[in-house]
């Protein structure tokens, strides 16, 4: 009984704040500063709302710039932390635990810390304000190959044996073995990733200036300094569609993102 | 088909070494099993032979060409691994194909779509598809086609694993102990369906067994590991009546062979074996008795030794009488036929014989002693009568 209170209660605080952007979304600009308060609006004004949210600012390009970087991001993390986890967990080279170690560090470091090498970087290559300046920074994600290396180094090495005999190259193990069968780990990882770059804010900031380019998060911060002003209403409404894609995207893979996370835990 | 030739090889992993020098030559179209305790680098030497772990010196040849530069998939061996290791996420018809997919159809016509349009994919795809289906209707693994290994058996994974190994007629075939997941009555059904695929192949098997009965029934010959070396290469007769090491004699044969100090067997046996050690000397002499080449006498027979019977069984065609003798910590096990010789029954007391030429004898190192005495018979008269 107390555990569930206590899980009721958390899950009370986490989503409370959820529960009233998607209430003030729904309100007149009377409504939202007034003193009492209640969930549900005594003049339902989500229509004008939304319709504000999806014309006044580009909404549906920031989204349309968060589904391609994020997915972006993912597959070039899959084909290049597959590999390195492959090689981590299964093969025999010198210095093999000092790369394993070094990958340990990465995953420590927030990426925060890195903001401003990475910026010269990117200057350097003269990709600032651009699709690839948002993808760049990404593509090796330490927590993948961590991920990807626990998976694969439970499955036996007989399987990798025979998928030599049978004429697989090394890469094909990778993809044509490995990956299909860490499918729990490759969703769970899928998840974090995207719902990761979909709610970053920092690096974008720092790397984008064009309108036209702003990934979701971004986009609705400019959106709120330019166009609403102090026009809640219209932005939570704008917050609350950019958030939908994400929890549609979990619903739909909880099982396996559970199943994933869980992996190292049993085995 | 193909001979293997293995000149010298030696492995380490670290300080260990687990392979010292082997070398093995093994006939075109031979069955050889290799025996031997676990961990004495059965696995390790399949492995070397299929190219799956480099070996640190020393040469393998299959056939006429040395190919110790060539990775597994050119080496044209085939292996069924202990857990089988069939892809879980694929099919047994897509299991099976793929040895003859990824060696048919060029990196092209194996994409998932663009290679329907390269030419020739559809022709071949459809000869890879009869290719399995035949094998599988031979191992009578077809209705199971459309499952994945999760689905099956373990008996049908071993066939599977077998069929995978089978559809792209290796020169080799190298089995790693294929039958130690089923149960004992499958596996002796298994057994006899490997000696026929062999006889029908034709090819050279390498097989690793821990079990004797496989062994023996199985192999052309055996090859007894221990500690990475080779101990006796042999047909499954010699190697049960002419063991060259104690291990040899122990683990081939059930009920397993007597082995008894010498020393206890001093007042019995001396001078039976007084040439074995020098001068006489019988410290770690190991003398063996195969149990039916003991046979009981009524007590104070000449040239026997007495005992009381600790335990009977019956076995129907058999019957072991389990005999304790002085001066040994284990009883003796005498294979009997249940109505010969006389009345057995716990706690009599009666006396054992044997044939000199019977008796196995092993040094301290457990190597065998082949040096028969000038007539041993006499001998063992002569002591007993004094
Ligand atoms: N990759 C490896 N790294 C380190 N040591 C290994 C490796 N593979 C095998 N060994 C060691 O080599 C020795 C021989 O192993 P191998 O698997 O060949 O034994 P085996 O005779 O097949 O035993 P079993 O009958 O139990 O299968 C063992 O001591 C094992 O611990
Ligand atoms: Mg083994």
């Amino acid at each position: 009984m107390a555990r569930h209170l206590l899980l009721l209660s958390s899950a009370a605080l986490l989503l409370g704040p959820l529960v009233w952007m998607v209430s003030l979304s729904l309100k007149p600009p009377g409504e939202i500063f007034r003193a009492s308060f209640s969930l549900l609006p005594e003049q339902w004004y989500a229509a004008e709302n939304y319709m504000r949210a999806l014309t006044v600012a580009p909404l549906p390009r920031f989204l349309s710039n968060g589904v391609i970087v994020c997915l972006t991001i993912l597959l070039c993390q899959i084909l290049i932390c597959a590999p390195i986890a492959y090689a981590l967990a299964k093969l025999q080279f010198r210095g093999r635990d000092a790369i394993f170690a070094l990958v340990l560090v990465g995953l420590l470091l927030p990426h925060q810390v890195l903001a401003l090498p990475l910026f010269v970087l990117c200057w350097k290559l003269g990709i600032l304000d651009s699709y690839a300046a948002l993808v760049l920074p990404f593509i090796v994600s330490p927590f993948g190959i961590f991920l990807f290396r626990q998976f694969f180094k439970s499955t036996s090495d007989d399987l990798m044996h025979a998928a030599r005999l049978d004429g697989y190259s090394e890469l094909g193990i990778v993809f044509q073995i490995m990956l299909p069968l860490a499918r729990p780990a490759v969703i769970a990882f899928s998840i974090l990733s995207i719902t990761s770059h979909w709610n970053d804010l920092f690096w974008p900031l720092i790397a984008i200036r064009t309108e036209e380019l702003m990934p979701p998060a971004l986009g609705v911060i400019t959106f709120r300094n330019e166009e609403a002003g102090s026009d809640y209403g219209p932005l939570m409404a704008g917050a609350a569609i950019i958030l939908a894609p994400l929890l549609i995207a979990f619903l739909a893979a909880q099982r396996w993102f559970v199943e994933g996370l869980m992996l190292g835990s049993t085995k | 088909m193909a001979s293997i030739s293995l000149d010298g090889i030696g492995k380490s992993f670290g300080r260990t070494r687990v392979l010292k020098r082997i070398s093995l030559d093994i006939r075109d179209g031979e069955f050889l099993t290799l025996v031997g305790p676990s961990g004495c680098g059965k696995s390790t030497l399949l492995r070397i032979i299929a190219g799956l772990e480099l070996q640190d010196e020393g040469s393998v040849r299959i056939g006429d060409r040395a190919v110790d530069g060539l990775p597994p998939k050119a080496r044209d061996v085939a292996m069924v691994f202990q857990s089988y290791a069939l892809y879980p996420h694929m099919t047994v018809e897509r299991n099976m194909a793929v040895p003859l997919v990824m060696r048919r159809l060029g990196a092209l016509q194996r994409m998932p779509l663009v290679g329907r349009l390269a030419p020739g994919t559809e022709r071949m795809r459809a000869s890879i598809a009869a290719d399995v289906r035949k094998v599988a209707l031979a191992l009578g693994i077809e209705p199971l086609l459309a499952r994945k290994p999760g689905q099956l058996s373990g008996g049908q994974r071993q066939r599977v694993a077998v069929g995978r190994a089978m559809v792209r007629q290796p020169a080799v075939f190298l089995m790693d102990e294929p039958l130690s997941n089923l149960d004992a009555k499958l596996r002796v059904s298994m057994r006899a369906e490997i000696k026929e695929l062999h006889a029908k192949l034709g090819v050279t098997f390498v097989y690793v067994t821990h079990d004797q009965a496989e062994a023996m029934t199985l192999s052309d010959r055996v090859d007894l590991m221990i500690d990475g070396e080779l101990v006796q290469i042999a047909p499954p007769q010699v190697l049960y009546n002419d063991p060259d090491h104690v291990n040899v004699a122990a683990f081939v044969g059930s009920p397993s062979i007597n082995l008894v100090q010498a020393t206890a067997l001093s007042e019995w046996l001396a001078s039976a074996v007084r040439w074995a050690g020098d001068a006489g000397n019988l410290d770690g002499v190991t003398i063996g008795f195969r149990p039916e080449r003991l046979s009981i006498c009524n007590e104070g027979t000449a040239g026997s030794i007495a005992g009381r019977i600790r335990l009977v069984e019956h076995l129907g065609a058999d019957r072991y009488v389990h005999i304790d003798i002085a001066r040994t910590e284990r009883p003796l096990i005498v294979r009997t036929h249940p109505h010969d010789g006389p009345d057995l029954a716990p706690g009599a007391t009666i006396a054992l014989q044997a044939e000199p030429k019977d008796m196995l004898v092993f040094d301290a190192a457990g190597r065998r002693l082949r040096k028969r005495p000038c007539d041993a018979t006499e001998i063992l008269i002569a002591r007993s009568s004094a």
